[in-house]
């Protein structure tokens, strides 16, 4: 058997992967390897290293409110959208309104009027591009060279 | 509510959440908030981030979860989620600065010296994202190939020399600190 695959398994021996057979493959190659056995060293070594590495726990409340957050976030993120739906609305009702006082005003300056549609206009396109820009950055698929 | 969770399966309780069920959610998110949470640290390294990271991808996954097929398990599903956000996070990260050792830090410092678990942090931390991940499901959330493989929807073998070259690149960073004797 080659080096590389009993490398491999000496890999796989120190996660508790193997089966008997396995073991015995590898111990009766390393009796009789140096190169190997140096790798089965080094590797135990490594291994005792990581076993050390321990990640911070969080405070005990975190678990706590974890469920809270989470819960929180989602009914806030529902009245988010309910808030924008009517502020949409309620937008451009208004703007409808203002627009068409404006223009049956027979006292406002044309001048007035034009600008102030403009204004309005630009405010409008503004939106539709922004709008169309956040649902073509969420049609996108993200991270495409990374998923299976 | 709790008492009527335990005797649903994880099926049972996706489907009730699919009908928009917001509390019936509670039970998958306990199930599996410290295993999110402790992979996200793995990625981002700073606990309140790794918190963050793990409760935006449960939000994300409550509303994506009409495409989820019930018939295979949420976890991986769950997984695949939460990495792109830690990726994301990363890359964001990146861009706007390198965050500072000490405020990064999420390892206990026990018996080694710190140096040596810094080089082997920034050494996983450089690993590419397939490796970097089975070195975070074996070693922090001591997952055995199966699982792994499960979890990463990876053949076994895949996970296994995945592993190995994880493992040679780690130990290959650190070899002057393992006192080796050449």
């Amino acid at each position: 058997m080659d080096h590389q695959r009993i490398k491999e398994l000496i890999s796989s021996f120190y996660d508790g992967e193997l089966d008997e057979e396995q073991k015995k493959l590898v111990h009766s190659h390393l009796e009789e390897c140096s190169e190997c056995r140096k790798e089965f060293e080094e590797m135990g070594r490594f291994e005792e290293v990581m076993s050390q590495m321990a990640l911070k726990k969080p405070p005990k409340e975190a678990w706590q409110m974890y469920w809270t957050s989470v819960y929180n976030r989602l009914e806030r993120g529902i009245g988010w959208i309910l808030f924008s739906i009517g502020a949409i609305i309620l937008l451009f009702f208004g703007g409808y309104k203002l627009v068409e006082g404006i223009i049956q005003d027979a006292s406002v300056p044309i001048i007035l009027k034009i600008g102030i549609l403009s204004v309005l206009g630009g405010l409008i396109v503004l939106l539709v591009s922004l709008l169309r820009e956040q649902l073509f950055v969420r049609k996108r698929e993200r991270y495409k060279e990374i998923e299976k | 509510m709790m008492a009527e969770d335990k005797a649903l399966s994880e099926r049972e309780i996706i489907i009730l959440v699919k009908k928009g069920k917001k509390e019936a959610y509670q039970a998958i998110v306990e199930r599996y908030m410290k295993r999110a949470y402790y992979i996200a640290l793995g990625f981002v390294r700073n606990p309140q981030d790794a918190l963050d990271i793990s409760q935006e991808a449960f939000i994300k996954a409550f509303r994506r979860i009409k495409s989820f097929d019930v018939e295979r398990p949420f976890f991986p599903w769950f997984y695949k989620l939460m990495k792109n956000f830690c990726l994301d996070h990363l890359k964001r990260r990146s861009r706007i600065q390198e965050v500072p050792l000490e405020e990064g830090r999420v390892l206990k410092e026990e018996h080694e010296d710190r140096e040596m678990k810094e080089v082997l942090w920034k050494g996983i931390e450089s690993l590419p994202v397939e490796q970097r991940e089975v070195i975070i499901l074996r070693y922090f959330q001591e997952l055995s190939y199966q699982e792994i493989s499960e979890v990463m929807g990876k053949p076994v073998g895949t996970v296994m020399s995945s592993l190995f070259y994880a493992k040679k690149r780690l130990k290959e960073a650190i070899k002057k600190y393992l006192n080796l004797g050449g």
